[in-house]
């Protein structure tokens, strides 16, 4: 469990982060999702302690980071598949990095062999594709086998194959009961991997709940309806306050439920061909979201 | 002799995770005993000796500092018994057979420098260090490990640089080397280049970059001593550290020039001390 208590980050008169608090439970898939700049990276960087909090804490199990006795063994992360001196290969990274844990020398090779880099171990990583250092981070992240893992944008920059094979992971990771916090600015990709999603913008916190909450709470969210006569439905709707427009034959209707339109329609006896909800995607959510956070958001 | 075979260690280890026998948050606190506190120092260390074997700068900057050692020690010892031969010398007619390595010492230092730096900048720069110190947060503790890995290679490695100029030394003055204060020159030549490289361990700390560490260092180990003349400089470092290695009318002795010099160098761990626990990295 990873929480954050009114964790603030400045630069000087830029914030990057702004009293965000919120809290990544256990089990499943948590999506961190917010434009490229919006403070995601900070944030995981606080919660590693590799970067100090302006004001506030993180804590990852109840304690700061710093505090952990063995680190890796309760958190893995992906931050930068590039940081690490690409003079040494794939291997020693692995050794070195087990080394300051006593993890022993089988699960080196055992993490190679999850994240199929095992015929390359011996390779120098500077010579990696991307895509095999992305490997590289994973693996490294999951030496400690831990029960919380963090990726930072992991499929940033990787090919179809890549993307595929970082969705499955994260979702068999989460599978086996693990913490997973991913950040991401693709929606997409969140709408896919997410069960929980955490928006953020302008480093403040915009919306933290389920994926399917954040989809159906968009402000665009709404019903179709579709019927050879609706014109006593819709302008009984309207009378009840809510946005409808005609679309010939279907009607769009916002601020209603689908049992609102239902109960309305049986009320009028008005036969309908279809009710049904309409789902907006992540991306227009999301751009609803950060669209009021970038016109409300901080001054300067 | 026979090795474990992998899949032997690695069934003691979970292959996955289990939440019903690892629930997150069920590891207790772990008290920062002193017997805990060395236990993850010597783990770092380990850590730190794994990362300077398996580069390869390592061993170029220490190939390079045997070959500077025992080149230059003999090509001073050569000049000088060849100069007096010719009759070119005023000073006397004979050289202490320890002297030339620590002449030499002044470039051959240059290879445990690099060296040095290139275990702490060489993480700064390719952002590595974010995950050394995922692996163990206590920056202070990382600091330690570096600097302990880093003199458990220099220690030795001075020391035989030092008989290896010694040795060239001796070869090349042929006659003309006397003895008398060989063991304390040898002893200073060690300590000297020890002294060097923790000295460059700190100020890479405190700059994290390479090409403002090995800068830093040569105007504070050499050029200052150079510019400001020996006495003006003789209580800093550079100037310590010339006249720990033997130089011209020292204001103190030679036991006060490495007095002073560790000095500077505990000042310049302390300050990448101070750097890296207050920077974000």
């Amino acid at each position: 469990m990873i929480t954050l208590e009114r964790l603030t980050k400045r630069y000087g008169d830029t914030t990057a982060v702004d009293d965000l608090s919120l809290v990544v439970r256990p089990g499943g898939v948590t999506g961190f999702l917010g434009p490229n700049g919006a403070g995601k990276s900070t944030t995981m960087r606080m919660i590693l302690g590799l970067d100090r909090p302006t004001s506030g804490r993180a804590l990852v199990g109840g304690r700061a980071y710093a505090e952990l006795a063995h680190p890796l063994r309760e958190v893995g992360a992906l931050l930068d598949a590039k940081a690490l001196h690409p003079g040494r290969s794939a291997r020693d990274h692995l050794r070195a990095l087990a080394r300051t844990h006593d993890i022993p020398r089988g699960r080196v090779d055992e993490v190679l062999g999850m994240v199929g880099l095992s015929d390359v171990a011996g390779r120098r990583a500077g010579t990696f594709s991307l895509g095999m250092g992305q490997r590289l981070g994973i693996a490294a992240a999951l030496l400690g086998d831990p029960a919380t893992l963090m990726f930072d944008e992991p499929v940033n920059g990787l090919d179809p194959d890549g993307v595929m094979w970082i969705r499955r992971l994260i979702r068999s990771l989460a599978a086996e009961g693990r913490t997973i916090f991913v950040s991401s600015h693709l929606m997409s990709e969140m709408q896919l991997t997410a069960d929980q999603l955490v928006v953020i913008g302008r480093g403040r916190l915009l919306a933290d709940a389920p994926l399917s909450e954040v989809l159906a709470g968009a402000p665009t969210a709404g019903v179709t309806v579709r019927g050879p006569e609706l014109t006593a439905l819709s302008r009984e709707l309207a009378a009840a306050g809510a946005v409808v427009r005609d679309e010939g034959d279907r009607l769009s209707v916002g601020g209603a439920s689908v049992e609102d339109v239902g109960r309305t329609a049986h009320r009028l006896g008005v036969l309908l061909y279809e009710l049904s909800p309409r789902q907006v995607s992540l991306e227009q959510a999301y751009m609803e979201l950060t669209a009021e956070a970038v016109e409300y958001g901080g001054t300067r | 002799m026979t090795t474990p075979h992998p899949t032997a260690q690695s069934s003691t280890y979970p292959a996955t995770h289990s939440p019903a026998t690892q629930p997150p948050t069920s590891q207790p606190s772990a008290p920062q005993t002193p017997a805990r506190q060395f236990a993850a120092l010597r783990r770092s260390f380990g850590s730190e000796w794994i990362k300077l074997w398996t580069v390869r700068s390592t061993w170029w900057a220490l190939s390079a500092a045997v070959v500077l050692m025992t080149g230059v020690a003999a090509i001073m010892g050569g000049d000088f018994a060849g100069d007096v031969e010719k009759g070119e010398v005023t000073d006397g007619t004979s050289m202490g057979i320890a002297e030339p390595a620590a002449d030499a010492a002044m470039l051959a230092q240059f290879g445990l420098i690099a060296f040095a730096m290139l275990a702490v900048t060489g993480e700064f720069g390719t952002g590595a260090i974010r995950g050394t110190l995922c692996a163990d947060p206590r920056r202070g503790r990382v600091l330690l490990a570096k600097t302990l890995a880093v003199s458990a290679v220099v220690v030795p490695l001075a020391f035989v640089l030092a008989l290896l100029g010694l040795v060239a030394g001796d070869v090349t003055l042929g006659e003309y080397g006397t003895g008398g204060t060989t063991v304390e020159d040898v002893a200073a030549t060690t300590v000297y280049l020890v002294l060097a490289a923790v000295f460059t361990v700190g100020v890479g700390a405190l700059l994290r970059n390479s090409v403002g560490t090995l800068s830093a260092v040569i105007v504070l180990l050499l050029a200052l001593p150079i510019t400001l003349g020996a006495d003006r400089s003789a209580y800093l470092p550079g100037g310590a550290g010339l006249n720990l290695l033997g130089g011209e009318d020292p204001p103190y002795s030679r036991l006060t020039a490495a007095v002073l010099f560790a000095l500077w160098t505990v000042a310049a761990q302390l300050a990448g001390y101070a750097s890296l626990r207050r920077r974000d990295v």
